[in-house]
């Protein structure tokens, strides 16, 4: 099966990038994905956790590529321009560095919308060519061509699953294997799981996961409906219920009786060819690419008519149907159209050039940790709901077991993993109050109150946002949000007296997945509104709690009331 | 290296005879163009070079009061995808299935070609003041000069006409749109109305807010988009906004004109009203809020959004945005008290 990458653009945007790609790198000989990622983030075409330009690339800036979003950006247009014929390896050897092909720079160069030949280009797309020997598929197929006649062909409308099992799986110029195809296509319709069992075949056969062949989808989906082949329709028919299909549009079947007559030259048919019709295939595909976009190629009327002469018992009159950038090396390419590119200055810019924040982000990761080394007992007088002794048997039934704090907490947290807000928001409360908080939680629906337990204190009250295991397991930045408009409601509206100072707690089963950027949006909010925002999870609460009822310490209470950014106690 | 040029992908250039010295809009009709001759008619599709009713500028969709804001580039008018150029008639055809009849095309034609009749529709009956040309440099060049005469060209009348029944259509429409066309169509409405607006790049979600914008005179926000009956989000997503403008661009709090548009204005009973009271008393900051539908009220009436004065802050003690619509259009609005919470809170 054709592997399509999945980066995800749009076709606006893929023209933008290739527009700024060659106004700034034109008179460069080459570009490397650096200069690429540079001039795409300094376009502001990209941005870096929130960051654009220079600071998007200082965040991109690591040893580890991976991690370098701005690499990664380029690298994911650099795949899609190629695959378009945009852009070519600049040399045979390897396939960076690049140069803008011949194609590439008419659309940089296009002063209109350039959907003409960007669609030319999609319908460009084919395999095998002599830029893709690495592939570890070897489907010898145009893929468009072959969609679009597959669409027509299965009554107009197909799920995205079936282009993997139909299209993207066979030969185009195997007739019998074509018509194959649809057959199964068709006796696969009718039933969801039979549908299910032949996708999962599919991947077992090629040994993937269901969802990477799944992805491979994304990219195809993307081009056609650039080029408004295709469009999404909710269907029933298919396989009895109600599924996200695509319909192909007037336009897609247009395009395919358009082409469908053509002399579609391959690669192998094009080795085989002596070299003077090469060159003259060459010319006459990419024109007639430039004639069908709309451009005005009366220049080359001669050149064309000598070409058509050379060609004319393979041709037999039929329009032509190839994209030399798209199949052949640029060698080739540059010497029957009079070209030569790779020619310039060299390449000029660098991602060190910009002085690396990656260790301010991961500085933002930090956890505060709370000792438990202070004498302290349960505050049993604050321990009087219903609530709080369901807690307490709990623990001293694990207590009686003989499990040491550590064990109990272990035991209490694996407890909890599917708490509701019903069992949570009590439990928490209860927690607070082994610590010696007067806490009162508020019943769930009840809207009245915005926040969901309030630590409550004479001057000094604290809004807690509370987030059970199967609201969300991982607090979340939407936690982070609630817990300001807590402190701003309180602050507001007084029920309880507080201070601004005074922190306001956001309260989860796990810390946030992303770290980094739940403190830089606690940070943000210190330094807009001045309000301090505290991140618990139930790991370190329950710690807490379990060391002051079990081993008799606890820890500086002083500090919840100024408690800012994520905090962690372990037992 | 021969670099060829593109033709203009039209059949032949229209070009007005003259200049029309007015253009008057008709619900259920297409414009009449008034000449000074005292004669008047309808113009047909004139089949623009770079047709205002498909796209934008870049500089519409670029918010540049903060300079580097990371945005979508899509300039496409139709939030909805549903135009696209018919090469044959040399016009924009309308896929009816996926109009949800906003009007902005109407709002942009130079000639007012596009209209309303049930449906949006493109008037291609020419007129005789139409005249019709070759495509060369020479007609090309004119008939972009002649688009540039005729964006000062002044307008009256209305695109139009609200009613309850058309504004249920409408909103029937609009419960059904899939989630990554709300931001566009917030977007897209906020441009017709003489703002510069911004929106988030599908799928950055380190870029907080929705979109921004800066008005015709000036004021810029930060917008909170919210389709859903979680008008809360909204709320809470301003406040991340501003502290987000506030940290990384250095946009001062207080001159941050925050915008939430929903599609229905929250119930009475919701918690956004007095949270937004809430916000206004601790922060002193006041959060506007908008539905989908007031914006198109605007642009069916070739109105600009002005929040100047903070016009459309409305919180626990005022839920109405109607008597600000009716000050900005100038007339009282045909939609009757509470009608899908557009002007007030449904319930």
């Amino acid at each position: 099966m054709i592997r399509f990458r999945n980066p995800g653009t749009q076709y606006s945007t893929q023209v933008q990038v290739i527009k700024q790609l060659y106004a700034s790198l034109g008179p460069q000989a080459y570009f490397t994905l650096e200069d690429m990622a540079i001039v795409i983030a300094q376009g502001r075409l990209m941005t870096a956790y929130g960051y654009a330009g220079d600071d998007a690339l200082r965040l991109s800036n690591t040893d580890q590529d991976s991690m370098n979003s701005a690499l990664m950006n380029a690298k994911m247009y650099a795949e899609v321009f190629r695959m378009l014929g945009w852009v070519t390896p600049y040399s045979e050897k390897s396939s960076y560095p690049l140069v803008f092909s011949y194609i590439g720079i008419h659309v940089a160069l296009s002063e209109g919308d350039c959907s003409r030949l960007y669609e030319q280009c999609v319908l460009g797309i084919n395999n095998p060519t002599q830029l893709t020997d690495k592939m570890r598929y070897d489907e010898k197929i145009r893929f468009f061509k072959c969609a679009l006649r597959t669409f027509i062909d299965l009554g107009g409308i197909m799920y995205k699953h079936e282009l993997c099992l139909g299209p993207m799986s066979i030969n185009d110029e195997d007739e019998e294997a074509y018509q194959n195809m649809l057959i199964k296509i068709k006796t696969i319709r009718g039933s969801y799981t039979r549908l299910q069992t032949a996708f999962s075949d599919l991947a077992n056969s090629l040994g993937m996961k269901t969802t990477p062949v799944d992805n491979c989808t994304r990219l195809p989906i993307g081009f056609m409906k650039s080029c408004n082949w295709v469009e999404s329709v909710t269907n029933r028919s298919l396989y009895g219920k109600s599924m996200s299909c695509l319909k192909i549009t007037q336009h897609g079947i247009e395009t395919y009786e358009a082409i469908k007559d053509m002399y579609d030259l391959r690669l192998d048919q094009f080795n085989r060819l002596n070299k003077s019709a090469q060159m003259a295939m060459i010319r006459l595909g990419a024109y007639a690419m430039l004639s069908r976009s709309g451009y005005d190629i009366s220049s080359v009327d001669r050149t064309i008519a000598s070409d058509l002469s050379v060609c004319r018992d393979i041709l037999k009159g039929r329009e032509i149907l190839f994209s030399p950038c798209q199949t052949i090396r640029r060698n080739l390419v540059e010497e029957a159209l009079g070209i030569t590119l790779g020619h310039g200055i060299d390449s000029t810019h660098s991602i060190d050039m910009f002085e690396s924040a990656v260790d301010e982000r991961k500085a933002l990761i930090n956890t505060q940790v709370w000792a438990l080394n202070i004498p302290d007992g349960a505050a049993t007088e604050l321990l009087c709901e219903a609530e709080d002794a369901v807690f307490l048997n709990r623990v001293n039934e694990l207590k009686s077991c003989g499990y040491r704090s550590s064990e109990i907490v272990k035991r209490l947290f694996a407890y909890y993993e599917d708490a509701t807000q019903t069992t949570f928001y009590p439990l928490i409360a209860t927690l607070f109050k082994v610590m010696g908080f007067h806490c009162s939680f508020s019943r769930p629906g009840d809207n009245g109150a915005r926040w969901d337990a309030i630590i409550i204190d004479e001057a000094r009250s604290i809004p807690i946002e509370i987030k059970s295991p199967t609201e969300e397991q991982h607090l979340s930045i939407k936690a982070i949000r609630q817990a300001l408009e807590n402190k701003i409601v309180l602050l507001s509206r007084k029920t309880h007296a507080t201070e601004p100072e005074v922190t306001t707690l956001a309260v989860g089963y796990y810390m946030p997945n992303e770290r980094a950027e739940v403190n830089r949006l606690i940070s943000d909010f210190k330094e807009t509104y001045g309000y301090r925002i505290g991140v618990i999870d139930l790991h370190s609460l329950l710690s807490l709690s379990i060391s002051i009822l079990v081993d008799g310490k606890g820890f500086e209470k002083e500090k919840l009331f100024s408690l800012e950014g994520l905090m962690n106690a372990n037992i | 290296m021969q670099i060829f040029k593109e033709t203009a992908n039209r059949n032949r250039i229209c070009i007005l005879s003259e200049l029309p010295t007015g253009i008057r809009y008709y619900h259920a009709g297409p414009a009449r163009a008034h000449f000074a001759d005292k004669t008047d008619s309808a113009i047909a599709c004139l089949g623009c070079v770079n047709p205002a009713c498909m796209y934008f500028s870049e500089e519409e969709v670029c918010c540049d009061t903060v300079e580097g804001f990371p945005h979508d580039q899509s300039l496409s008018v139709c939030p909805m995808e549903a135009m696209k150029w018919n090469d044959c008639a040399d016009s924009p055809s309308i896929d009816t299935t996926k109009c949800i009849d906003c009007g902005i095309c109407i709002s942009r034609c130079p000639v007012g070609a596009i209209y309303f009749d049930g449906r949006i529709k493109v008037n291609l009956d020419s007129s005789s003041k139409q005249r019709y040309y070759k495509v060369d440099a020479k007609s090309i060049g004119a008939h972009i000069k002649q688009l540039d005469e005729l964006e000062r060209v002044g307008r009256k009348g209305v695109m139009i006409s609200e009613s309850d029944e058309l504004m249920n259509i409408i909103y029937d429409k609009l419960s059904h749109v899939r989630n990554n066309y709300h931001n566009i169509i917030g977007r897209n409405l906020l441009i017709a109305l003489g703002c510069k607006c911004s929106m988030r790049r599908i799928g950055d979600v380190y870029t907080r807010m929705d979109a921004i914008y800066t008005s015709r005179g000036g004021t810029f926000g930060a917008v909170e988009i919210e389709f859903g009956r979680d008008t809360l989000d909204a709320s809470r997503g301003v406040l991340d906004d501003i502290a987000v403008l506030y940290t990384r661009y250095g946009v001062d709090k207080f001159t941050n004109k925050v915008l939430v548009v929903c599609l229905q204005l929250p119930n009475a009973r919701q918690g956004y009203w007095q949270v937004v009271k809430d916000v206004k008393t601790v922060e002193h900051i006041k959060i506007s809020t908008i539905t989908i539908g007031a914006l198109m009220l605007l642009v069916w009436n070739g109105r600009l959004f002005i929040p100047e004065s903070d016009s459309y802050y409305v919180d626990y003690d005022n839920m109405s945005i109607r008597d600000t619509l009716i000050k900005q259009i100038g007339r009282t609005i045909n939609i009757s008290d509470k009608e899908l919470g557009i002007l007030e809170p449904l319930k």
